[in-house]
């Protein structure tokens, strides 16, 4: 189930300046931050799409998200962008 | 009118009977845009190995759908992913379609091939633990589940297949099924029923999920007896099927009672310059391969419909 969320990531990075967007593999040994991060708990389903504001967790979702449903969440957290 | 929003043929639709009806009419220099509302490949992208298309030895439909893309593109067509529609206008000469952040495109004829996606049991808790338990993709998720018990729901080939599969993974796979008979191929019945880490509960369905942070437990009603009992569980994967993404289609008069495209041989619905391919379509049997069938008889008859058209307006001027 990640490919469509990358994708949908792709296609919002652009719109979304004032957001940085990473991704990282499931299974690389620097990954435990996010397997192990409290607001994942319970989380067992791919991708793991977690949320980052001022070095804080702030959101967190598990499995596949639609691209309304990111958008709803960036735009909650982090602004509706000023082209938008 | 924007000449940029004016297109010969547009395609609703980017798995693989859109691509490839994209491939065609983009390669017979028709002007197409390929609209989608998800990932650009559809239910493909999903799909660790494809094994049975032919021509291809082996590849993933991740794989697949890049290399169909690049070709449609590489003819010229224009593919917008992720936008949803909002207004749709079939009728007449000249149709419209408009997205739901306000862009609107006309075209002579319209090709309708939206998919379908994974049939939910629609049980209280589905929701809840979507993601937490529940899952509807053995490839994506099965490593979660190593050392624990599973269900798989379903008697189908996917639901049979993956069952087996998640055998790499999980200690016990319990196949929960709502007949007493399985719909899927003999080879895959067999493969399930031949492995020691997978029980069946048949004649049964699951009725509730229960979990606090994830799943761990679900209610199966017996459907001939209506016993219903708990049962914990670490993860259920459910494999019922697909429902056609037609809702944005309700009102069009092309459906059959559950929402499929009703289409004659050349894949043309009751409306005029309206074409259909793929999973959504009424058909028996749902393959890349059908849909890359389909795609390929809607586009040639969306071809010939434009040139009929072009062809009118020729001998009108």
């Amino acid at each position: 189930m990640c490919i469509p969320v990358y994708e949908i990531m792709e296609e919002l990075e652009p719109q979304y300046p004032h957001v940085k967007f990473f991704d990282m593999e499931f299974d690389n040994p620097d990954a435990y931050v996010i397997r192990n991060a409290p607001e994942c708990r319970g989380f067992m389903g791919l991708p793991f799409t977690v949320y980052y504001k001022n070095g804080k967790i702030v959101k967190a979702t598990s499995s596949i998200q639609t691209m309304d449903q990111v958008k709803a969440i960036l735009n909650q957290e982090f602004g509706v962008p000023v082209n938008a | 009118m924007k000449a940029d929003t004016n297109y010969d043929v547009i395609v609703l639709g980017a798995g693989p009977a859109g691509l490839t009806a994209g491939i065609y009419l983009s390669r017979a220099r028709i002007r197409t845009l390929i609209i989608n509302e998800g990932t650009v490949g559809g239910q493909m992208v999903l799909t660790h190995e494809i094994a049975n298309y032919p021509g291809v030895e082996k590849t993933s439909g991740y794989q697949l759908s890049g290399i169909m893309k690049k070709q449609a593109r590489s003819f010229g067509c224009d593919i917008i992913g992720n936008s949803s529609v909002s207004d749709l206008q079939l009728e007449g000469a000249v149709k419209s379609v408009r997205l739901s952040d306000g862009r609107e495109y006309k075209a002579s004829a319209v090709i309708l091939a939206p998919g379908g996606r994974p049939r939910q049991l629609g049980v209280p808790g589905e929701e809840t633990f979507r993601g937490k338990g529940i899952s509807y993709c053995a490839t994506c998720d099965g490593d979660f589940f190593t050392g624990k018990e599973i269900i798989v729901v379903g008697g189908g080939n996917s639901a049979l297949e993956e069952a087996v599969s998640l055998t790499k993974y999980a200690s016990r796979v319990t196949v929960v099924h709502q007949f007493d008979h399985f719909q899927a191929f003999e080879y895959a019945i067999e493969e399930a029923r031949s492995n020691p880490s997978i029980r069946f509960i048949l004649s049964s369905t699951i009725a509730a999920f229960h979990g606090n942070e994830n799943l761990q437990s679900v209610d199966i009603k017996n459907l001939k007896t209506g016993e219903l009992y708990n049962m914990p569980i670490d993860g259920v994967f459910i494999f019922i099927g697909y429902v056609p993404n037609t809702e944005f289609l309700r009102n069009q008069q092309i459906l059959n009672e559950r929402g499929e495209i009703i289409v004659n041989a050349d894949m043309e619905t009751g409306i005029k310059g309206v074409f259909a391919a793929g999973d959504a379509v009424v058909k028996r049997f749902r393959q890349v391969t059908t849909a890359v069938g389909d795609g390929t008889v809607a586009a040639l008859a969306a071809a010939q419909y434009v040139h009929n058209l072009r062809q009118l307006e020729l001998a009108e001027a």
